[in-house]
């Protein structure tokens, strides 16, 4: 057990240290809690890094011409809306805990339930909800809830960082392919790593009788990205890996109008995310043997609008385009584009 | 491979620098744990009116597992804590193990809390219609004054000395001579605070 709790440490990372040991050996009553409560806590940073990754395929909707090419490194900020600060705590979500009754209260009284997620505020645990476990001997402990990051204490955002990068080719017909590539890196015993993402540009001004003529460019893009992670955690017990898994896929109409060296670039369409947190395997825990004992899965699709720039000095470009979604991103990136 | 590693410990530890909000990091834990004195009377074959010696109970924040962490953090390896690190919420006790023929008359229970100086409070329990019978889990009315005098044993040394006393009315005599054995759990209900982790 001590092993998931590693792994849920580090992803759950300012409870690194101390504190986590408490809340851990709390979270042992249940695997099925543990899911259902750090799921909870740690889904804007999941979501947020999904939709990051799904960010900065285009900028411009003007394919290359004929095997011209970009190589475009991004970073991207996916921020965390206000309805992702917060988690509602429902007894009925859990099997063997509760917000303890003698718990804190608001102003107006009522038991504290909402709890910030590792994206809220950083509250004193005064005001966090507490958990409450009743043992088989009838005795009940309590302990506070997890408390957020509080970015916005900091910095002027909340959001979580990601990064990527790609290639463009350009093909017949006005056709951009681009590929995001890491071949499979597998180092014998620790760890393995991939990602493959696909993209397609096409310019749909060619197909479009009396279009040609209009002073922009106008595209489709669809695109589709996976990134696999791999921790084997036990070199005697090769079944017990922790994965992380991001898939993403876009469907956007791309507009831009060149003008010298600025090109404005904008597009509408919908974008779909799917992130995975895995601990698969066999574990042995004070209260017995688990299989598989962590499965958090987070899923979201929806209408997708960007607005966005681009500087083309030489072969050299610079862009930036935000977009609005349910996690809105902010995308930077720098580049060669040639032809 | 080496490099991605870097990147995503340089982007984790940025992630923890800029997340340091005025609040910090800390967490509140509380155990409402009995600790358990076994009692036996022993009734005499002549008419009596009897009164147990008093029964010691010793509370230790130590020997509550789900405290263990917390003193670490909050640093009571010499036996003391922060004042302000320490919340008695509530005090409770149960009786358990008596049989329905061995009711008998209790006059008063009292729970003295101890200092090395001697009895620093006074704790009357309510008895039940005056005998002395089973009692399921019941909320003790705590003065402020007794929850201080708790909490400052308990900042001082993490534990607090007790004794309780049955003052039972005049017994039935018993021409056989009996031992009345039951089962007196006090409840502290405590709460810990760390902070800046």
């Amino acid at each position: 057990m001590k092993k998931i709790l590693i792994i849920l440490s580090i992803i759950a990372s300012p409870f690194i240290g101390k504190s986590q040991v408490d809340f851990g050996n709390f979270l042992e009553a249940s695997a099925q809690d543990a899911n259902t409560l750090l799921e909870n806590y740690l889904e804007p940073a999941f979501l947020g890094f999904g939709y990051g990754i799904n960010s900065g395929w285009y900028n411009t909707a003007k394919p290359h011409k004929l095997f011209g090419f970009d190589i475009t490194p991004t970073f991207t900020l996916a921020m965390v809306p206000s309805s992702g600060e917060f988690f509602r705590l429902n007894d009925s979500d859990y099997t063997s805990l509760r917000v303890d009754p003698n718990g804190p209260t608001d102003s107006q009284g009522n038991l504290i339930r909402d709890t910030p997620t590792l994206f809220g505020p950083n509250l004193n645990a005064d005001f966090l909800p507490m958990l409450e476990y009743t043992d088989p001997e009838g005795n009940s402990y309590s302990i506070s809830t997890p408390t957020g990051l509080g970015l916005e204490e900091s910095i002027p955002f909340n959001a979580v960082p990601s990064g990527m990068i790609q290639v463009g080719i350009g093909l017949m017909k006005n056709t951009d392919l681009k590929i995001r590539i890491v071949p499979a890196i597998e180092s014998e015993n620790e760890y393995s790593f991939e990602m493959f993402g696909i993209g397609v540009m096409h310019d749909l001004k060619q197909w479009v009788p009396g279009f040609k003529q209009l002073p922009l460019d106008v595209s489709g893009f669809v695109g589709w990205n996976r990134m696999t992670t791999q921790l084997f955690l036990d070199a005697d017990a090769p079944d017990q890996i922790a994965q992380f898994q991001t898939n993403g896929f876009t469907l956007q109409g791309l507009v831009s109008k060149q003008l010298s060296i600025l090109t404005v670039f904008g597009g509408v369409g919908i974008a779909n995310t799917k992130t995975t947190f895995n601990m698969l395997g066999t574990y042995d825990t004070e209260a017995g043997t688990v299989t598989d004992p962590i499965d958090f899965s987070f899923l979201s699709t929806g209408p997708r609008i960007n607005l966005g720039f681009r500087l083309k000095l030489l072969i050299l470009t610079l862009h930036a385009d935000y977009a609005i979604q349910k996690y809105n991103t902010l995308t930077i990136g720098a580049g060669f584009s040639i032809r | 491979m080496k490099h991605l590693r870097k990147l995503l410990s340089a982007s984790l530890l940025s992630l923890i620098i800029f997340s340091c909000g005025e609040a910090g990091f800390g967490f509140n834990v509380s155990a409402d744990s009995p600790v358990t004195a076994p009692i036996s009377i022993t009734i005499p074959a002549t008419v009596i009116s009897v009164d147990p010696d008093a029964t010691s109970i010793n509370y230790s924040l130590g020997d509550v597992s789900a405290f263990n962490d917390a003193l670490r953090d909050l640093g009571s390896a010499g036996g003391g804590i922060d004042r302000n690190s320490i919340e008695l919420i509530g005090m409770s006790y149960e009786i358990e193990g008596i049989d329905s023929e061995e009711n008998l008359p209790l006059d008063e229970l009292t729970i003295h809390i101890l200092s090395s100086t001697g009895i620093i409070a006074t704790i009357p329990i309510e008895t039940t219609g005056g005998m002395l019978t089973n009692v399921a889990k019941t909320e003790i009315n705590l003065t402020s004054t007794a929850g201080n005098s708790i909490i400052s044993e308990l900042s001082n040394s993490s534990d607090v000395n007790s004794e309780v006393i049955f003052d039972l009315g005049t017994v039935p005599a018993d021409p056989n001579s009996r031992e009345i054995d039951f089962d007196f759990k006090l409840y502290f209900n405590v709460l810990l605070k760390v902070r800046n982790l």
